[in-house]
């Protein structure tokens, strides 16, 4: 498994003519835009960006990143590229697990879908091989049926299954695809895209193959020094020691809330106060916490696997509390209770749903109820019990449900208040209020994927724990910062490694691991080009498919109802200067890439 | 502001430090976040290669907060006076770690 062979096993299934076809990546693709996120983005822009998203013309890709599945810390990771149903643009969503180690050690770098079965199929790949195979079986079963269905059939070793459940067969706008059961391509649709055609999962069954690395005696030298960073006490990735790694994702609720950033009961106000003490990191690991899986090749471990012991949903095994879910299924929805939350995670892993737009889409629906524009019983703040049911009736695309599994947005703009959706375009906010963390609400702005963190997650920064000066409540300086932000994870998600390494990780570690495996000259200020390369790249695309000037937005609530709530109160977002000292550091003209930057970084 | 008790909430690794989530501490009239910090110190010395760095100043990775705002971003610092009632958390850091060497960034999350 040569590294170095990057790109040359990509293989194209055409579903409306049931055929495989290996084509390997033009190499200049591969050089330009990495893997993963910026080649998908490359493959995308070949077919029409104006494309209808759950037309059999939108493409749905899957790959590696150069990295990826190698014996390279937190390289477990895969994206999975396409046009958004839930927004428009192109979109890329990464998982974890063991898929993507898996897809490499069967000899395939990626895996690009056209067209439309005329039947429910699945994709089974081995030994560098990729058939497709009748899904009818398995057509209506939730993600973790399908799971058990292909390893009672295929046996559990060495296999990896990534499923869509009834939400994206059903064309649910924020369907996701979950692989080991409970991992998700989570934001953005990419599911319903798998149910527009007719893709039920990809089975991959492979063992465990070693990397070949252009320069074995510098790579091990290289990737003992990334793993001496990640296992550094100082970091957060620190196993068994680092709030990361003991706590998860979660450790953040607490922060978050305390400096008046946590959206709670839709964005009305930014703390959830005392409550939200019972959805955090802390609580969860005080009262339900039964294991920490992991991912391929790290050792970290920061998935948090929980048992609830009392109540309704006693009994429940699952992974992971997130913070992001915690949040959007907890203090966004007025709820302080985590069993009902980690019940909703493991529906929405079970039906193949994003859970930061379930949360979303129930947040718009509770303020509408609160506000008396739902005819009938509509849904209260925090009631658990009726939450849960809803999420059924989503996935099931039953009653009101129907209405929900649109997406916030739809959902605030039919009940005719399309204020009340915390979106940007299209995408629900994810866990950090703009009044509170302004570099953040930047971020979700001008996200190519619509709302987002992870694009930029310029919150290290802002929450203080990078060295770097950024007082949260601080709007001046944020432009140039996230762009930086941006920059490095385009990158890192191309590679593809876990975002979390860059808790230890900088430009020169990505830089030295890439250039030692695959071979070549590649330094940190080659990352960060690449890395911006790839960023313009997605915009340009959105440009194409009809974002034009000032389509980078925010919710009025965010920009001009300020914070009543300690840490920011009296606080708006200030989004209109951020975005001139943005635009000015980007080149771009209101958001659009002129001709001369697309010259200037050879795009396409 | 008389002498009186404050309420300190500390979060995540510190807790195991302190044994506690949330501690009273005496306050003396006119105590400043510098006075409060030489205080969890003396209590905790545990905290002190948490919360200090190599010069003895507060630490760039501990989140500090009084009322909600992170110490280093008020406009007197160290020496901003507090009171009885004035909310005081302290978090290690949570939303990352930042390069060994110093460089920027990094996130968290899934998906
Ligand atoms: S840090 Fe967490 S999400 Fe990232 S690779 Fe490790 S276990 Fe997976």
């Amino acid at each position: 498994m040569k590294l170095s062979e990057f790109g040359s096993r990509i293989v194209h299934v055409d579903l409306t003519a049931q055929s495989v076809e290996r084509r390997p990546a033009p190499a200049d693709w591969t050089r330009k835009y990495i893997g993963a996120r910026g080649l998908g983005v490359r493959y995308l822009l070949e077919a029409d960006p104006r494309v209808d998203p759950l037309s059999p013309e939108n493409l749905l890709c899957f790959l590696n990143g150069p990295l990826s599945g190698s014996e390279t810390s937190m390289s477990g990771r895969w994206a999975c590229v396409t046009k958004s149903p839930l927004t428009g643009t192109v979109t890329d969503s990464h998982q974890g697990g063991w898929t993507a180690a898996r897809l490499r050690w069967a000899g395939i770098d990626g895996l690009i879908f056209s067209g439309r079965a005329d039947h429910p199929v699945y994709a089974f790949v081995e030994d560098g091989e990729v058939s497709l195979r009748d899904a009818t079986p398995v057509w209506g079963m939730g993600v973790h049926e399908t799971v058990s269905f292909f390893r009672e059939r295929y046996g559990e070793r060495n296999l990896s299954v990534c499923a869509i459940g009834g939400a994206g067969e059903r064309l649910c706008r924020y369907a996701a695809w979950l692989n080991e059961d409970d991992r998700a391509f989570g934001r953005g649709g990419t599911g319903a895209v798998g149910g527009s055609k007719n893709l039920k999962a990809i089975v991959i069954r492979a063992g465990t193959k070693r990397s070949d690395v252009s320069d074995p005696a510098a790579w091990k030298a290289v990737r003992r020094r990334a793993l001496d960073a990640i296992r550094d006490e100082k970091n957060i990735t620190s196993p068994k020691k680092g709030g990361l790694s003991v706590y998860g994702t979660n450790v953040i609720m607490n922060v978050t809330n305390q400096i008046g950033a946590l959206g709670t009961r839709n964005s009305q106000t930014t703390s959830f106060g005392d409550q939200a003490a019972t959805i955090s990191g802390e609580y969860v690991a005080d009262h339900l916490l039964t294991g920490n899986p992991t991912c391929h090749a790290c050792p970290v471990a920061c998935k948090k696997q929980v048992r609830i012991t009392e109540g309704p949903w006693a009994g429940l095994e699952m992974e992971s509390v997130e913070y992001e879910p915690a949040w959007s299924l907890g203090a966004n929805c007025g709820n302080a209770d985590v069993a009902s939350v980690a019940k909703m995670i493991d529906q929405c892993n079970d039906h193949g749903m994003d859970p930061i737009e379930l949360g979303n889409a129930l947040s718009v629906y509770m303020e509408a109820t609160e506000r008396g524009w739902v005819d009938g019983p509509g849904l209260a703040w925090g009631d658990t019990e009726a939450m849960v049911e809803m999420t059924e009736a989503i996935a099931a695309r039953k009653g009101d449900g129907d209405l929900l599994a649109e997406g916030p947005a739809i959902v605030a703009a039919r009940l005719g208040h399309p204020e009340i959706a915390m979106v940007a375009k299209g995408q629900a906010v994810p866990a950090y209020d703009p009044r509170g963390m302004k570099g953040m609400g930047l971020g979700y702005a001008t996200s190519n994927r619509g709302a987002c963190h992870l694009r930029g997650y310029v919150a290290a920064a802002e929450l203080g724990v990078v060295p770097i000066d950024a007082d949260p409540l601080e709007w001046r300086g944020k432009g140039e910062l996230v762009k930086a932000f941006q920059d490095l994870h385009a990158f890192s998600d191309s590679l593809d490694l876990c975002k979390f390494s860059a808790f230890a990780e900088g430009a020169d570690e990505y830089a030295e691991q890439y250039a030692v495996a695959l071979g070549g000259e590649f330094k940190a200020e080659d990352v960060l080009l690449a890395g911006e390369r790839i960023y313009n790249l997605e915009r340009h695309y959105n440009n194409q498919a009809g974002f034009g000037a000032d389509s980078d937005t925010l919710p009025a609530r965010f920009t001009e109802e300020a914070s009543t709530e300690a840490g920011s109160k009296g606080h708006v977002c200030e989004l209109e200067p951020m975005l001139d000292e943005y635009y000015a550091a980007r080149g771009w003209e209101r958001g659009v890439v002129p001709a001369a930057k697309l010259a200037e970084l050879s795009i396409p | 502001m008389g002498d009186g008790v404050l309420e300190v909430r500390f979060y995540a690794t510190f807790r195991p430090l302190v044994g506690a989530a949330s501690v009273e501490l005496p306050l003396a009239a006119d105590a400043s976040v510098r006075d409060l910090l030489a205080d969890i110190l003396e209590r905790w010395p545990a905290l002190r290669p948490h919360l200090l760095d190599d010069a003895g100043g507060l630490g760039r990775r501990v989140l500090f907060l009084v009322d909600g705002r992170p110490v280093r971003y008020l406009e007197h610092g160290l020496d901003t006076r507090i009171g009885p009632g004035t909310p005081i958390d302290v978090f290690p850091a949570v939303a990352g770690g930042g390069s060994a060497k110093g460089r920027a960034p990094g996130p968290p999350a899934e998906c």
